[in-house]
């Protein structure tokens, strides 16, 4: 076969009914670039036997990882979502997703739980399967003015995919420069925040990293039993413009904050838009605040890292997706 | 041959494309011609009814709705 191209290739997506038994894809999501990698702490003998190299090699334990990034379509987010350590729930056309303490993947296959994914991935021509497969963390960010959508993924096995499944694809729905808004008001269960977008963001990059790890288990197979999670760590980066020091101050107070990014299509509102997404962080404190006199033309701006911290009788952070698919 | 897509998870209606073959609709069923077929397998290499034998979202009917593994098979 002779040399191929990334754009042909293509990536797909299917729930699995049970954990880490390999599905076929009937989900094809557009993807920008994928890194999936079958990794493996594989063994190197050193035995000491008058030569001072490694002697032998074996197979050891094993599992998938790899990043992925899309445009942020709703007509697959949920898909993703659904694969990530959060609560999902559905109401009027809008999947929330909360954070939840799940300790490791889900072993479930219907209902509004959190699942795992079978993705397929061919390049080339060459069909790879990788199961039992998780977002580790994820973020939501804007990049020349359309949100995008990044995942790192974890997975337990490698599958053979023989004869990979013929790809359908729907229209791309983006959310362009004119979708996103940005609110910011006092930290609550249930902020009010103001009608009017605040004007000083420049940026907006949200991850939500659940510090995933592979965990291989004495069972007879090289393939990792399941993916645990640890601390979930929320952050917001963007760059605000310093105007005065109101913001300084209260990165040195730790004042804390609620902010919102909304992306919307079809609506000026949330309630009124066909499509959106709102990242919600009720309770979030500067990190970091840094300014700088840069350079001769330089605007002076602060690099702000906005961490999120829970918050009692709430949850820390919400994503919401309206969206058109139904998933039971 | 009569391309049927049903997926509970997208509304009726919504456009599918395939590519070498053209568009389906959900809920709907496409008639696609023989020069239609074609080429489908020529830019493919497959027949339709092998391209979605393990695709229950997909129903074939009609001339040629069965796949090459099956006619094998001595059905």
């Amino acid at each position: 076969m002779p040399a191929g191209l990334s754009g042909a290739g293509w990536m797909g997506f299917a729930f699995e009914t049970t954990k880490g038994t390999f599905v076929d894809a009937d989900t094809f999501i557009p993807i920008l670039s994928e890194s999936f990698k079958y990794t493996e702490d594989r063994y190197f003998s050193p035995q000491i036997r008058q030569q001072v190299m490694t002697s032998d090699v074996v197979q050891g334990y094993y599992h998938i990882e790899g990043d992925i990034e899309i445009e942020a379509d709703v007509n697959y987010l949920p898909y993703l979502l659904f694969c990530s350590r959060h609560t999902p729930s559905f109401s009027s056309g809008v999947y929330s997703f909360v954070p939840s303490t799940a300790g490791s993947t889900s072993t479930a296959a219907t209902g509004m739980v959190q699942r795992t994914a079978s993705l397929t991935i061919v390049r080339n021509g060459i069909g790879f399967g990788y199961s039992g497969c998780t977002l580790g963390s994820l973020g939501f960010f804007v990049d020349g003015g359309v949100l995008k959508f990044r995942a790192t993924m974890f997975g337990e096995k490698d599958n053979v995919v023989a004869a990979p499944p013929t790809p359908t694809w729907l229209d791309p729905s983006l959310f362009g420069a004119s979708g996103h808004s940005v609110y910011v008001d006092a930290s609550s269960t249930t902020p009010a925040f103001a009608a009017v977008a605040v004007r000083d963001f420049n940026g907006f990059e949200f991850t939500a990293n659940h510090n995933p790890s592979a965990e291989n288990r004495l069972v007879n197979d090289r393939a990792a039993t399941y993916i645990a999670f640890h601390e979930t760590e929320i952050n917001v980066t963007t760059e605000l413009d310093f105007v005065d020091k109101t913001e300084y101050d209260n990165f040195v107070a730790t004042t804390q904050k609620a902010f919102k990014l909304e992306s919307l299509k079809g609506g000026a509102t949330f309630a009124l838009a066909t499509e959106a997404v709102r990242v919600t962080i009720y309770r979030g404190v500067y990190e970091t605040y840094d300014l700088s006199l840069s350079g001769l033309a330089d605007l002076i701006m602060a690099g702000v890292t906005i961490r999120g911290i829970g918050i009692a009788g709430g949850d820390a952070y919400k994503i919401e997706v309206k969206s058109p698919v139904t998933i039971t | 041959m009569k391309v049927e897509y049903n997926d509970d998870s997208l509304p009726k209606g919504a456009e599918l494309h395939v590519n070498g073959l053209g568009t389906l609709v959900n809920g709907k069923a496409v008639e696609f011609d023989e020069d239609a077929l074609a080429t489908f397998e020529a830019e493919t290499g497959k027949t339709i009814a092998d391209a979605f034998k393990s695709n229950a979202k997909v129903t074939l009917s009609g001339p040629g709705s069965q796949s090459s593994s099956k006619k094998e098979g001595g059905e």
